[in-house]
């Protein structure tokens, strides 16, 4: 072990160390409610995966990074599906911010011509750990079974021949390494093939499946902005090094490609966690939560057969799932997936079949006028019976009914200036025992956003109302400002009122560069004051932890790290957290209580590039 | 002729920028806007939120300097004749750069109720300000650390303020204000002077739903203002006076 190590230290130091402060700044203005280690994985996925923007079929990941906005990516694709490139660099003389590009840069690129491929070795190891005082309870009395230390391990390297490696480990607070009798805690191994033959990837391992609009199946990252919805399938099976303990699956995926027409055949077994339902946690520090690990099997074996060809899209996916949880017989699910562009006219939608007896739909038509106006309208209905495990984005619309119709409209005023407008009714199938049986509502939102390279200025409204219910009114606000070339600052104000109740929070963050672009320290800010609804507050981006969480109560968050480039391939970081509640004596409860109305939090990290 | 005037106008906004005295009236003292302030100034103000039962706000406040570094000296105090909570406060700000400053405000708190013991505590509060040409951006934590007289009873706040010179004669200013005790408060002002020896500022609060006005004279050394805000649960009069001082 020491041995290799040595070898390690002696490896060429050739890559930089890659941060994602600029990608994780941009999602900020956007939906900051989905920033978490699962983008931070689809980037650094893709960062050893880079996309090749000659290859058609590859192309529509750009997608997946979540970087670009609606226009931008037409613009790309359309660009790059006319011509072949030379160099990313082409992509200048598009109508595309130079910010836009800089934030995709690393996740393209262009082969060269009559360059032998070459498999250079990348790795990466990323060490962290995050730890608190005051201890919980659980940790006083000895009822964790694992140290009070968050570990956080993972490896990425790539092998001969197209083979490359992941390994992610995570444990958190309170929980062992090992379990006794029952392996690892959170552990995802990775192996995965790519090749330029018929056979284009396999993967082993922790993996995401997405298939068509994720009607049955759509477990992999995506940002659905709800102030315009807008999500395009791309790929079928993706591995994921994320530490999530719920949503992915675990096996093996093929992928061929003969022609036009992709074929993936993909299994998975593995074990879920809970005792009457799944328990989603994933938090198993003492003996009696260690009782609901890993209880119930779960079996699925899957082919998915797609066609892409020139604007037309169409793909059917047949299922067999098997859950103890559910019922030991076996489900047979088929998606029905069609997409076809015509001009400005984008029409795509998926049917879902249970069991030839329950079924799901949904679909959906985008018309662009101009590259400064687009409109969507998307229907979606389903029984209340159809498989929904592992519901895909759209269920979080609709309020999660099963019926909707929803409709949006987005315009360019000029080069800053932006407007979008969506609305969303939507009606429960599902018949429930008090008043009313059927519930139904409708949530309008808006938003409008400046961008200028200076500056950056959103304002979101959304209103919510369900039958029966207390109105819901959310006002988001978000401003940012290049103070100077080094030195950032940005303030959120969140304001949710429901009903008679008034809930906010105003937050500031400081993002401070040397000018060596070696040493980086963040500072933020946050007091907050609810009553009914928690507020979500996100501290500012720190490797590998993303501290992100939701509030309620009376009180302030502060937060400060340092991150040390120490040479071009070695980084480090430490952040301190601190929260306050002016509200209660103690925080939490059972063996999650501590002893004081504030506590701080430790993080550090340590990751090399080689 | 008419570049020089303009230019003369921006030379007095910028000037008037910095001499905002309508800063000094605001409901909170940020240690930074000590950096605007080339003279000593003496100042005080009284706002009336009750007649009947005597209750105000009132404050007694010196801004100067002392070995070339700006001090804030004030006596704040709320309440009414059984009901005194009292404030000392000492102030100093430094230049991080020529556009941004940090400041700190220590404070000594007294509670006087009739018939029960006097309490006291202690807290401090930081400022950051960051000035450009036609507009300032303010910070301002009131009671990080949340110091109390028993438990959680001295206010915390987080105070977001910005203030944009549209010329030398108009201004608007943002707040954005969130509180332990009273929630979010978003207000707004805009501030129109006249020839520099009359102002007027419309204030208005939009959570919660509160608005007033302003009126400010200036005499040589001497500024006077006198105000009238509707706030949700009483009507408040107020007047201030402004004195700054010959440094010579």
């Amino acid at each position: 072990m020491t041995r290799f190590f040595f070898i390690l230290l002696l490896v060429n130091l050739s890559c930089i160390a890659q941060d994602f402060t600029r990608q994780w700044i941009y999602l900020e203005t956007i939906e900051e409610q989905k920033l978490n280690a699962d983008i931070v994985d689809v980037w650094e996925y893709y960062i050893q995966n880079p996309i090749n923007l000659n290859d058609s079929t590859e192309l529509y990941r750009i997608r997946e990074l979540n970087l670009l906005s609606e226009k931008d990516l037409n613009l790309i694709t359309s660009h790059c599906q006319s011509q072949q490139l030379i160099s990313i660099y082409q992509l200048q003389t598009l109508d595309i911010n130079i910010e836009a590009l800089k934030r995709i840069k690393y996740f393209i690129y262009i082969p060269i011509k009559n360059k032998p491929i070459t498999t250079a070795n990348k790795s990466t190891v990323y060490l962290g750990l995050q730890f608190q005082t005051p201890q919980r309870n659980g940790t006083i009395n000895k009822a964790y079974i694992g140290s009070p230390i968050k570990t956080h391990l993972r490896y990425r390297t790539t092998l001969k021949k197209g083979w490359r490696l992941g390994l992610n480990w995570e444990k958190d607070l309170g929980e062992p390494i090992w379990y006794q009798n029952d392996g690892a805690n959170n552990i995802a191994l990775n192996l995965t093939y790519k090749g330029k033959g018929k056979l284009r990837e396999v993967l082993l391992g922790k993996y995401d499946i997405s298939i068509g609009e994720g009607l049955l199946f759509g477990t992999s990252y995506r940002i659905n902005n709800p102030y315009f919805l807008s999500y395009k399938p791309t790929s079928i099976a993706k591995l994921t090094l994320s530490s999530k303990e719920y949503n992915y699956f675990e096996g093996a995926t093929a992928q061929w490609r003969i022609r036009n027409t992709n074929i993936n055949v993909f299994t998975s077994h593995r074990n879920l966690n809970g005792n009457s339902s799944i328990d989603k946690t994933g938090l198993f520090r003492t003996k009696k939560e260690m009782e609901n690990r890993k209880t119930f099997k779960e079996n699925i074996i899957g082919v998915q057969i797609g066609r892409h060809h020139k604007q037309n899209t169409f793909s059917w996916a047949g299922i067999v799932y098997n859950s103890e949880l559910y019922t030991a017989k076996n489900r047979f699910l088929q998606s029905f997936y069609a997409s076809k562009s015509y001009y400005n006219i984008t029409y795509s939608g998926e049917f879902a079949l249970q069991d030839l007896d329950d079924w799901a739909i949904l679909q959906k038509l985008n018309i662009s006028v101009s590259d400064n106006s687009l409109f969507t309208v998307q229907f979606r209905s389903r029984k209340d019976s159809v498989f929904n495990e592992y519901k895909s984005d759209y269920c979080s619309f609709s309020n999660g009914y099963e019926n909707g119709v929803y409709y949006a409209f987005q315009h360019n005023l000029n080069e800053k200036w932006q407007f979008r407008l969506a609305f969303d009714d939507f009606k429960s199938n599902s018949a429930k025992i008090t008043e009313p049986h059927y519930p139904k509502g409708n949530k309008i939102l808006s938003e409008i956003l400046r961008q200028s390279e200076q500056r950056k200025f959103t304002v979101q409204f959304l209103y919510k109302n369900i039958e029966n219910s207390e109105q819901i009114n959310k006002l988001r606000f978000f401003y940012q400002e290049e103070l100077s070339d080094r030195i950032r600052w940005n303030t959120k104000l969140n304001l949710i009122k429901e009903g008679e109740n008034t809930n906010s929070s105003l937050q500031s963050n400081f993002y401070w560069n040397s000018l060596n672009e070696k040493n980086k320290v963040n500072f933020s800010f946050c007091l907050f004051n609810t009553e009914s609804e928690s507020i979500y507050c996100q501290a500012p981006y720190f490797y590998g932890s993303y501290n992100s969480r939701f509030l309620s109560g009376k009180g302030n968050t502060a937060s400060l790290s340092f991150q040390k480039k120490i040479d071009r391939s070695l980084k480090a970081g430490i952040q301190i957290t601190q929260i306050n509640y002016y509200d209660r004596e103690v925080i939490g409860t059972g063996n999650e209580m501590i002893d004081s109305n504030s506590k701080i939090e430790f993080s550090v990290y340590l990751n090399w590039k080689y | 002729m008419m570049k020089l005037i303009q230019l003369t106008c921006v030379f007095i906004g910028i000037f008037a920028h910095a001499q905002n005295t309508e800063n000094l009236l605001k409901n909170h003292f940020n240690p930074t806007l000590l950096q605007g302030f080339d003279r000593n100034v003496v100042y005080s103000h009284v706002i009336i939120l009750n007649r009947e039962f005597g209750l105000h706000n009132s404050k007694i406040a010196s801004i100067f300097k002392l070995q070339d570094r700006a001090f804030h000296l004030a006596y704040h105090q709320y309440g009414y004749e059984h009901f005194k909570e009292s404030k000392y406060s000492i102030s100093t700000a430094q230049n991080l750069n020529s556009k941004m400053n940090l400041g700190v405000n220590l404070n000594f708190h007294h509670l006087g109720i009739t018939d029960t013991e006097n309490l006291k505590a202690l807290s401090f509060d930081i400022g950051y300000s960051y000035k450009s040409e036609k507009y300032e951006i303010r910070l301002f934590l009131e009671n990080p650390l949340n110091n109390y007289y028993i438990e959680s009873d001295l206010e915390s706040r987080f105070i977001i303020s910005g203030e944009y010179y549209w010329n030398s004669n108009l201004f608007s200013g943002v707040q954005l204000e969130e509180s332990i005790h009273n929630g979010l408060r978003i207000s707004h002002q805009l501030g129109y002077s006249y020839k520099d020896y009359l102002s007027l500022s419309i204030l208005q609060s939009l959570h919660p739903l509160e608005y007033g006005f302003r009126l400010g004279f200036k005499k040589e050394r001497f500024q006077l203002y006198s105000q009238y805000q509707k706030l949700t649960w009483t009507n408040s009069t107020g007047f201030a006076l402004i004195y700054q001082l010959n440094n010579d």
